[in-house]
């Protein structure tokens, strides 16, 4: 009897309240994922002495997280987010953004609170029960490419190969892709297939889903592992790239097209389908960060890239029994957030568009969404808040912009970001794009969790996302 | 925005505008300051009746000053000291007269600028929020109870907050907590409103003691939205009261619907009289309920108006105020 320990028996309130929430942060290329969770960390850990940072994060404004702390990494082949490099790059001088997310990362916190309702401390009942509870916060950082290979797994190489091949000879992938598709007329797909042909191919195609990315600022690039790789034990499952297959038509023994299939299977089958097995079973919060306003300003092309990028994604996240996710691993993600970051590249009025644009762009899944009792919803914010409202006149106007120290310079610059619209734009809408978004210095830091980061609306997010474990 | 109506050449394109300003900015900025009360009513035009009064009111403040002048003077005439002391008498009655008006006007002056908010805050585009915000939050943080809410607001409020999140964080750090304190005024009158009919002797009684807890029982409530009604104000009050007649009949339906789900419970539990008396006190908080939404410098939003039944639960099973 003296083992029994009572003083170390869980309260009632902690066995009714205490959970794990596991937080998946992804988005499209330069979104804000680091910085977003490093947002996170820090300004919760900060919610204890400074709940005023959060205002709008219920348990913080109301003064009912007790205690925030790190947890030790567990002991498994996830690695550890870098939140101490994070934390410095902020905190140098001048500071600097931190490096973007190249690999599967992982965090956990452990927030103590005391609950709202029957079992908070205002109430007879809740102060018999403990009234104390703990919420553990796993958020996992993985870069958003990944998600656009989920729609492979149904696809086969046939199919695939159709669709990317429709893609590059259109639009602006056209003249970016003629190495590629050059390189390919030279070497027929039922052609003899050698490791170093497959190998030039995958490189050249590799090389074109670059300058997709960097010159046209376009989304929709598959195989996400192309672009971020990760750590993969064995570089050559990514020698593989689509070749021209007839419909209908079959793949020839020992040809180039069965060489890249079946390397294609096995990307599926060793990287892709893992990684979502994990997800499914590691994850039941997803935050999904999109730069709606880059891809606004690289004009129409770009935003309509990014459009079905979203789309992709969002089929992923189809609740009810159509998931995919759901279907293949029987995942259980049951909010899911669409944040348009960098919110502070935008004075106030405008922040309202660009929150009104991101909620249309998800409309039908948060539709889907609702029907399946699982909750979507749009914001726009920004993890680190770099800039502030001024005005300014162009061509005589008077005109709202923000202000802010651009990232190396000395001088502050008055950035006018252009109108955003509240609705997908129509085709009148687009002119000459723009492509010189400034990178605003970031805030340096303390470097103390108690001095929080500021932010636009990541108390917003907050709450969708963890607002009913805090309740 | 007007992509509808702008066509693109005309339509400002994003760019960057060089300054000459330097270094890194503070973005942990210090709340706004207060801001000062709203100015004054417009001028409108004068009804009759109101010019009427208003000629009665000078002649009868003529007659009376003419009055206390022949006294003063009268007692002057039987000697310096009785002149004195009703020169000092008059005085302190005119200060007396004139503290009670001032106090009135303010009152009324302060309703009419929280009546003058809430018709223009909805109407109010996001960048003109904020600022109709803080003057209702300036009204407010003169009350004692409600200035430390009011602090809270102003310091969780960045300027980079948009007007739909003032309002947001003015509804849940100002207006919540107001609600909380007008509901348990109801409570409370809810409670007295079941014990005067039960122990009132006769209808007559019955009736005057409830139209006085009302009429006390508004006043609270404005007083907890930082009003401070005078008699004028009181009266306005009233009158609004009176002509809402369309939110009484909505409350009345909740009412209904709400005397059927609690009636058998009550009449089983309960005497006739004590059924009766339940519904005094449901009127009781009916009429709360209508005073709150006259009060509140900014209208309830959906799911906020307090139910019936959480404010009538008080007088079965004893609220814990405080």
């Amino acid at each position: 009897l003296r083992l029994l320990r009572f003083d170390k028996l869980p309260t009632l309130t902690a066995l009714v309240r205490d959970r794990t929430v596991r937080l998946a942060v992804t988005g499209l290329s330069h979104s804000g994922k680091t910085a977003l969770i490093t947002s996170i960390v820090y300004n919760l850990l900060g919610a204890v002495r400074g709940p005023g940072r959060l205002p709008f994060l219920r348990a913080a404004a109301d003064h009912r997280i007790l205690a925030a702390r790190l947890l030790a990494p567990e002991n498994d082949a996830v690695p550890q987010f870098p939140l101490d490099e994070t934390i410095a790059a902020l905190a140098a001088d001048p500071s600097h953004w931190p490096a973007s997310t190249i690999d599967l990362r992982r965090v956990r916190l452990a927030l103590r609170f005391s609950p709202g309702g029957l079992l908070g401390h205002g109430n007879p009942i809740g102060r018999a029960a403990g009234s104390i509870a703990e919420v553990t916060l796993e958020i996992l950082d993985y870069p958003g490419e990944w998600l656009l290979d989920l729609p492979l797994l149904r696809q086969s190489y046939g199919e695939w190969s159709r669709a990317t091949f429709d893609l590059a000879r259109r639009g602006a992938r056209a003249p970016l892709a003629r190495d590629w598709l050059d390189f390919l007329a030279r070497h027929p797909a039922d052609g003899a297939g050698d490791a170093e042909t497959a190998v030039q191919a995958h490189n050249l195609y590799r090389a074109f889903l670059g300058a997709c990315r960097a010159r046209e600022q376009l989304s929709l690039l598959q195989p996400g592992r192309f672009i971020n790789p990760g750590q993969i034990e064995d570089p050559s499952i990514l020698w593989f790239c689509p070749v021209p297959l007839p419909v209908g038509g079959r793949a020839r023994a020992g040809s180039l097209a069965a060489l890249m299939e079946a390397r294609f299977e096995t990307y599926k089958r060793a990287i892709v389908q893992p990684f979502f097995a994990h997800l499914a079973h590691n994850v039941d919060r997803q935050i999904v960060l999109v730069d709606v306003l880059r891809a606004l300003n690289a004009g129409e092309e770009a935003f309509a890239d990014q459009r079905l990028a979203l789309d992709t994604i969002l089929a992923a996240f189809r609740f009810g029994r159509r998931s995919l996710l759901r279907r293949l691993f029987g995942a259980r993600i049951d909010r899911v957030l669409f944040a348009a970051t960098k919110a502070d590249h935008v004075p106030a009025l405008q922040r309202d568009h660009l929150e009104a644009l991101m909620a249309n762009l998800v409309e039908a899944p948060t539709l889907r969404a609702k029907e399946a009792h699982a909750r979507v919803a749009a914001t726009a914010l920004a993890s680190i808040r770099c800039t502030e409202d001024g005005t300014d006149a162009i061509d005589g106007r008077k005109v709202d912009v923000v202000i802010g120290l651009p990232e190396g310079g000395e001088r502050r610059v008055r950035f006018f970001p252009g109108i955003v619209p509240v609705v997908p734009p129509p085709p009148g809408f687009w002119g000459e794009r723009f492509t010189g978004f400034p990178v605003f210095q970031p805030p340096r830091i303390t470097g103390a969790a108690e001095d929080g980061v500021p932010h636009i609306n990541l108390d917003k997010a907050l709450d969708f996302l963890l607002g009913d474990a805090l309740a | 925005m007007t992509i509808e109506t702008e066509p693109a050449r005309e339509r400002l394109r994003p760019r960057i505008i060089e300054t000459e300003e330097t270094g890194r900015l503070e973005l942990n900025l210090q709340p706004a300051p207060e801001t000062n009360l709203p100015s004054p009513l417009t001028r409108r035009s004068r009804s009759p009746f109101a010019v009427a009064v208003a000629g009665l009111g000078i002649l009868a403040l003529g007659i009376v000053g003419i009055d206390l002048v022949q006294f003063i003077d009268g007692a002057f005439a039987h000697g310096a000291a009785l002149g004195a002391l009703a020169l000092t008498v008059v005085a302190a009655g005119c200060g007396g007269a004139g503290y009670w008006l001032m106090a009135e006007l303010r009152g009324l002056l302060r309703l009419r600028s929280a009546e003058r908010l809430r018709t223009l805050i909805p109407s109010a585009v996001s960048s003109e929020l904020k600022p109709e915000i803080n003057i209702a939050a300036t009204i407010l943080a003169r009350d004692p109870l409600l200035g430390e809410a009011v602090g809270r607001y102003r310091a969780v409020l960045e300027p980079h907050h948009t007007g739909r999140d003032a309002l947001e964080l003015f509804s849940r750090f100002v207006l919540a907590p107001a609600d909380r304190l007008a509901e348990a005024a109801i409570r409370r009158a809810t409670a007295q409103a079941f014990a005067i009919n039960a122990i009132s002797p006769t209808a007559l009684l019955d009736t005057l003691l409830f139209a006085a807890r009302a009429m006390r029982l508004i006043r609270e409530i404005a007083e907890i939205y930082g009003q401070r009604p005078g008699l004028a104000g009181t009266v306005h009050l009233l009158r609004r009261l009176v002509s809402g007649a369309g939110l009484v009949g909505t409350v009345d339906l909740v009412g209904g619907v709400l005397a059927q789900q609690l009636g058998s419970a009550v009449v089983e539990r309960l005497s006739a009289s004590a059924a009766e008396s339940a519904y005094a006190a449901q009127k009781m908080a009916r009429l709360g309920i209508i005073a709150m939404a006259l009060c509140r410098p900014i209208d309830f939003r959906s799911g906020e108006v307090p139910s019936l039944r959480s404010l009538i639960s008080g007088v079965i099973r004893p609220e814990r105020v405080g």
